[in-house]
């Protein structure tokens, strides 16, 4: 429990306000309808303070940066992909997320992780009112009767029911250009395996952000937790009955209210028999 | 954001007072001016753990304020 103003709070509420004293004074990101992994926008993060009896609203850039990289220019080469020394096109990482799996050891090579380090010592919280995700859906060829190669591509709105703004686990890192000495801290959000709501939703990964309760949200950046505490908060995955999603417009990113329904006639619905 | 649109002029301890009321994201916020010298008071209701609703400035520190000139606002937006 938390007071604002003499009053008492609910933790929730505290960070809403918070959030809302930066977003009146220096910053805007609660006005923002979206905020792209693939643009400079920063996002709000939630870290605990020195001693961990609170905790502060600040600003990251999203996409995680491994101190193994020196320069910016390692940096973007990463994100956006390059022609290694045999004309091989190395596709890009940004980086924006952190599988909840790779935390400690990477999956892909058996090795300790590059997040271990943030896992292990800075966690903290995204703050978001919703998220986007695709849904793919392959059409048939009307001769062969085989599917396409290539899906349709639909976008949904996910929020959640009760909640206005909630709490995505996530880890984070600083960084310096050795070159140039510009520092940054940047942020990766951590995912878990999807609940049926967004298996549907997000069907090509199958994968959906580590979405955390009050309690939950507080343990991840307060509490000294062990390893396996750690693995089995990242992959949390929150009950799909409180979370909402709905089709907006293909071209919502232009949109006044980027979260505004919209109807594909030929879609079909999301099926929840569980 | 502009802070020059008045939304509701009103008094407040004998001194008036100018209203904007502006939308942050999903929450209204009210800025309140007494003078064009001094910072505009930025308020907004928020909720008490019980559920009740309650003035808060932003940031801390002027809830008195808050809750007399909110009781002015609310009888404004009825």
């Amino acid at each position: 429990m938390c007071y604002y103003n003499g009053q008492k709070v609910s933790r929730e509420e505290f960070i809403r306000l918070m959030a809302l004293e930066k977003a009146t004074k220096n910053y805007d990101f609660l006005n923002k309808g979206v905020i792209s992994g693939f643009t400079d926008t920063p996002v709000a993060v939630v870290v605990a303070t020195e001693g961990n009896t609170n905790f502060d609203i600040v600003q990251m850039e999203w996409g995680f940066i491994p101190n193994y990289l020196n320069t910016r220019e390692e940096v973007n080469r990463m994100r956006k992909g390059y022609k290694d020394t045999n004309g091989k096109y190395v596709p890009g990482q940004p980086q924006l997320n952190a599988k909840s799996e790779n935390l400690f050891v990477s999956e892909r090579s058996g090795r300790r992780s590059m997040f271990y380090d943030a896992a292990k010592n800075r966690r903290c919280l995204v703050l978001s009112s919703g998220y986007f995700d695709w849904r793919h859906v392959y059409r048939t060829n009307k001769k062969t009767g085989e599917k396409l190669k290539t899906p349709d591509k639909y976008p949904y709105y996910v929020s959640l029911r009760e909640h206005e703004y909630f709490y995505m686990a996530a880890i984070w890192n600083p960084w310096t250009d050795k070159e140039t000495g510009e520092m940054a801290n940047t942020v990766a959000l951590v995912t878990a395996v999807a609940n049926p709501l967004m298996k549907q939703v997000h069907n090509s990964k199958e994968r959906m952000p580590t979405i955390l309760s009050d309690e939950l949200a507080w343990r991840w950046i307060s509490e000294d937790l062990s390893e396996q505490e750690i693995l089995e908060i990242a992959a949390t995955q929150y009950p799909y009955q409180e979370m909402s999603a709905c089709t907006v417009a293909s071209d919502f990113l232009g949109k006044l209210d980027p979260t505004e329904p919209f109807i594909y006639d030929n879609l079909p619905a999301i099926e929840l028999v569980v | 954001m502009s802070q020059e649109t008045i939304d509701w002029q009103a008094n407040y301890r004998g001194h008036p007072i100018k209203i904007g009321k502006r939308q942050i994201g999903k929450t209204e916020v009210y800025y309140v001016s007494s003078s064009p010298e001094k910072k505009p008071l930025v308020l907004t209701r928020a909720l008490k753990s019980g559920g009740k609703e309650f003035w808060t400035s932003i940031p801390q520190g002027m809830q008195k304020e808050a809750e007399e000139i909110g009781a002015i606002i609310d009888k404004l937006e009825k």
